[in-house]
């Protein structure tokens, strides 16, 4: 919608820019700042549809999970309807127990993803030694998600991350911490330069669901490195220097 | 839907009986905030006694407490917030009987109070506390789990919680 009126309003200066030639020169200034704007909206909605289609896959992913759990939890008022016919009562209480089994592991599985849902990044990765099945569900590209969003709309989760140069000793170091303002000070996390050198320069380009995009300097005649990372399982990768510039 | 809405002008009320066999007495208008009854009683299957039989006496008690509580009529914001607060202080056994209470129910204010409130109780815990709480026996072998601490050394430093609630 505002790309369209932008465009109406191109027309409109181009119109009155034939009539008055003095003014050309102002019109011109607006008319590339208004193209350069138009420009930004394209780069955003690119940028939001790569958005919308992860989003989606992952909604799919969801809503498949959703289903699956309604199927589930649908069953007891059902179960209990047929309950009321009294004569049917014993076999309904055996085919009830039956049902009961199946889903207390179901149950058990939906419960202690609702509890690591909430857990730091740092309790689950300890948390994965506790059984094969945490590790499992802690593993799980679903539950990866569903703790993503949950700490996107978390206001005390670290959303915060400071690359701070020390100008006394040239020491880098990465913090992380979280927006609120309650939060206490010592709450603040601080990180490892993910490069597996000592950093002469370091810079944070980018973020995005949890994952920054940092430029590390070596030495100051040698080229920049461009790093993938997670400060929260502190993972990273090396991306080849072709594709970034 | 139409039986739910009645509720205001007439007040129904609901037998819920816990696994023990102790019978509850509730306001229906007080016991659809878990979905689970709401549909029986749509469904108009709550005439008798509704039973719980996934449910004990004792957190049977509690859950119907937290539902009184944020009933929408009788209590304002600061009460609940207080009394979730108190709520949560309850042994970790208890919330996490609760919690498997919540979600057969389907409370999902509930739920999200307890999982939230187990969450804060273990982020610090070691994971042979968290066995014990989960009553859960490690199926790794010592050299599977001693990789996995390798993996993530820092997750495994610091003060960490040995106690069991």
């Amino acid at each position: 919608m505002r790309r369209k009126s932008n465009r109406q309003d191109k027309k409109k200066i181009s119109v009155t820019s034939d009539r008055h030639g003095e003014a050309n020169r102002e019109e011109a200034t607006q008319r590339a700042s208004l193209f350069e704007q138009s420009n930004r909206e394209a780069t955003q909605k690119a940028n939001l549809f790569n958005q919308i289609s992860i989003r989606d896959a992952t909604q799919k992913l969801c809503l498949f999970r959703c289903q699956q759990k309604k199927k589930k939890k649908s069953v007891p008022p059902n179960q209990i309807r047929k309950g009321k016919r009294v004569v049917n009562q014993s076999k309904y209480t055996k085919l009830m127990d039956i049902d009961d089994q199946d889903m207390e592991i179901h149950f058990q599985e939906e419960i202690i993803m609702d509890i690591l849902s909430k857990l730091p990044v740092q309790s689950l990765l300890r948390f994965k030694c506790v059984s094969r099945f945490w590790k499992k569900l802690i593993s799980e590209p679903y539950f990866m998600m569903k703790h993503l969003n949950h700490a996107k709309n978390n206001q005390n989760s670290q959303k915060f991350l400071v690359c701070q140069l020390c100008p006394k000793d040239g020491m880098i170091s990465f913090y992380c911490s979280s927006l609120s303002s309650v939060q206490p000070v010592e709450d603040v996390q601080r990180l490892d330069c993910p490069s597996d050198f000592k950093p002469w320069r370091c810079g944070i380009f980018c973020c995005f669901d949890g994952l920054s995009l940092i430029g590390v300097h070596d030495y100051p005649d040698i080229d920049l490195i461009c790093l993938l990372w997670n400060p929260s399982t502190r993972e990273s990768i090396v991306l080849p220097m072709q594709n970034v510039q | 839907m139409a039986e739910a809405s009645s509720s205001i002008t007439e007040k129904f009320f609901l037998t819920l009986k816990s696994s023990d066999g102790d019978e509850f007495v509730l306001e229906e208008s007080i016991a659809i905030q878990s979905i689970t009854i709401k549909n029986m009683v749509e469904d108009g299957c709550s005439s008798s006694v509704i039973p719980l039989s996934k449910v004990d006496t004792e957190t049977l008690i509690k859950v119907i407490e937290y539902m009184k509580m944020h009933s929408s009529t009788s209590s304002n914001e600061e009460e609940i917030e207080n009394f979730d607060k108190k709520f949560v202080s309850n042994s970790i056994n208890t919330i996490l009987n609760i919690l498997e209470a919540a979600n057969f129910l389907d409370i999902n204010n509930l739920l999200e109070l307890c999982a939230e409130a187990v969450a804060n109780r273990i982020k610090n815990k070691t994971p042979e506390a968290v066995r014990k709480i989960f009553n859960i026996t490690s199926d790794f072998t010592p050299e599977e789990e001693a990789e996995i601490r390798n993996e993530t050394p820092w997750a495994f430093e610091g003060n960490l919680d040995h106690s069991l609630d």
